[in-house]
């Protein structure tokens, strides 16, 4: 019994933990794309082309 | 007959050892051969058989005499510890500078980790972190399932946690606990680790079939908008997600190190640092993993009663995480509206890319329109995720619990 629910602790700091770097992944992904410049679609080619 | 054995040693030994020893040489000289052979079909994975069915026949058949009453092989000598012994060693057994220098310290799954980087694509787990995550939890299932049976069938906590991990389905991270909590079985548990992971590619199939049926197998999901993820935010990620579980778990730290920074190195897109590490350090490493893995099978390290408990435990962890990982896929199906293919689960078990292979094959025989790869490769990297955190967790917590 008491292997069980030190495995279900175990378990539980895994989730936490597992889930805290599924929110760092969100997190970072909203505040890099907050502060990168959008790149307007196929402003590259057009440049390009006009060289 | 004396004069015999002396000549033939590899034969006379069998005369002078105990019975089961010798006998138990002889199965394992055919289990290598059939090891060579299962890796040549393609039926066990080959990178690792081959050199590992080599290592074992050769191990178990050159055994000589040291002295007249102690036998032993040119290979290596596990048991060398104190400096003077370890340098007869070093100097003597042929393959013990790569034990010592690279295998025993974990050298050597730290690059085969950093070549599972550089493999690896995170842009799916960008794109759909929470999903990937949630089925790569119930993906470790087996492992915190195989826990408490280790204890009750008489392993110890360290014991029980490094044959555990073989519930993450992740070879490094098995040598890498079983090195660490339980040096003196490491040999047993990390053999079965990777005897078990050659044989996922023919098991899981049957366990997908059995679970998910048909019409779900073949589910197309419907994407919404697909985003762009670029290689900046992928670095952004590495590093982020690299400081983060370093400073959680510093003892996993040597582990997610490599494995961020190979796959920091191919998004930044320095070809000749992945040519390195991936045509040399990851085949170097894998090579010499499963040649040191067969040469360490020797009888009398194998021979012991523990081992038929390892087996067990061993089909039990990837059985249920294989299993938990297909509940993962519903608990996201059911939680998407339907929307999602539950197969997908099974890529939550981190063998990658294996697992996420496996999911797409068995949804591509029956719906050849049905693509699942960017979710299964999403699920596998959040396994490989987890497995480093609870590594880090068995690691850094059960031997205080053991004092």
């Amino acid at each position: 019994m008491k292997e069980i629910i030190l495995a279900l602790e175990f378990y539980l700091i895994v989730i936490v933990i597992a889930m805290l770097v599924a929110f760092i992944i969100k997190g970072m992904l909203v505040l890099v794309r907050l502060f990168t410049p959008k790149q307007v679609a196929g402003a590259k080619d057009a440049g390009n082309k006009g060289k | 007959m004396e004069f015999l054995a002396t000549l033939f040693q590899g034969v006379g030994t069998l005369f002078y050892q105990e019975p089961k020893i010798a006998i138990f040489r002889i199965v394992l000289i055919f289990l290598g051969i059939v090891f060579v052979w299962l890796g040549q079909r393609g039926t066990l994975e080959p990178l690792i058989m081959i050199p590992m069915g080599f290592g074992m026949a050769a191990v178990n058949t050159g055994v000589l005499f040291f002295s007249a009453d102690k036998l032993g092989t040119l290979f290596t000598d596990t048991l060398a510890e104190d400096t003077e012994s370890l340098m007869y060693a070093l100097q003597v057994e042929v393959f013990q500078p790569i034990y010592t220098f690279a295998f025993g310290n974990n050298l050597i799954a730290c690059l085969v980790f950093m070549g599972v980087g550089v493999l690896a694509d995170v842009g799916n787990v960008l794109r759909f972190p929470f999903t990937s995550m949630l089925i790569a939890l119930f993906a470790e299932l087996g492992s915190f399932v195989t826990f408490p049976i280790a204890v009750a069938m008489g392993l110890n906590y360290a014991e029980a946690a490094a044959i555990s991990v073989v519930g993450g389905a992740d070879g490094p991270m098995v040598l890498f606990t079983a090195v660490i909590l339980a040096p003196e079985i490491f040999v047993p548990i990390t053999v079965i680790a990777y005897l078990y992971l050659s044989l996922t590619y023919g098991a899981y199939p049957f366990i997908i079939r059995a679970i998910v049926p048909k019409h779900l197998r073949g589910l197309v999901v419907k994407v919404s908008k697909k985003s762009d993820i670029t290689s900046g935010e992928k670095i952004a990620f590495d590093i982020i997600a690299c400081t983060f579980l370093c400073l959680l778990l510093p003892v996993a730290a040597p582990l997610l190190l490599s494995f961020f920074l190979g796959n920091a190195i191919k998004e930044s897109g320095v070809t000749k640092y992945v040519k390195l590490i991936e045509d040399v350090f990851l085949y170097t490493a894998t090579f010499f993993l499963g040649l040191m893995l067969g040469v360490l099978c020797e009888a009398s390290t194998l021979l012991d009663p523990r081992v038929l408990i390892f087996l067990i435990l061993g089909i039990i962890a990837l059985g249920v995480s294989g299993i938990g990982g297909l509940i993962g896929g519903y608990v996201v199906y059911l939680i998407s509206g339907k929307n999602f293919n539950p197969t997908a689960g099974i890529a939550g078990v981190s063998c990658v890319p294996t697992c996420a292979k496996i999911a797409q094959h068995e949804v591509y025989l029956v719906n050849k329109r049905a693509v699942i790869l960017q979710y299964a490769m999403g699920a596998n990297i959040c396994g490989v995720i987890v497995s480093a955190i609870l590594t880090g967790l068995f690691v850094s917590v059960v031997p205080i619990l053991m004092q």
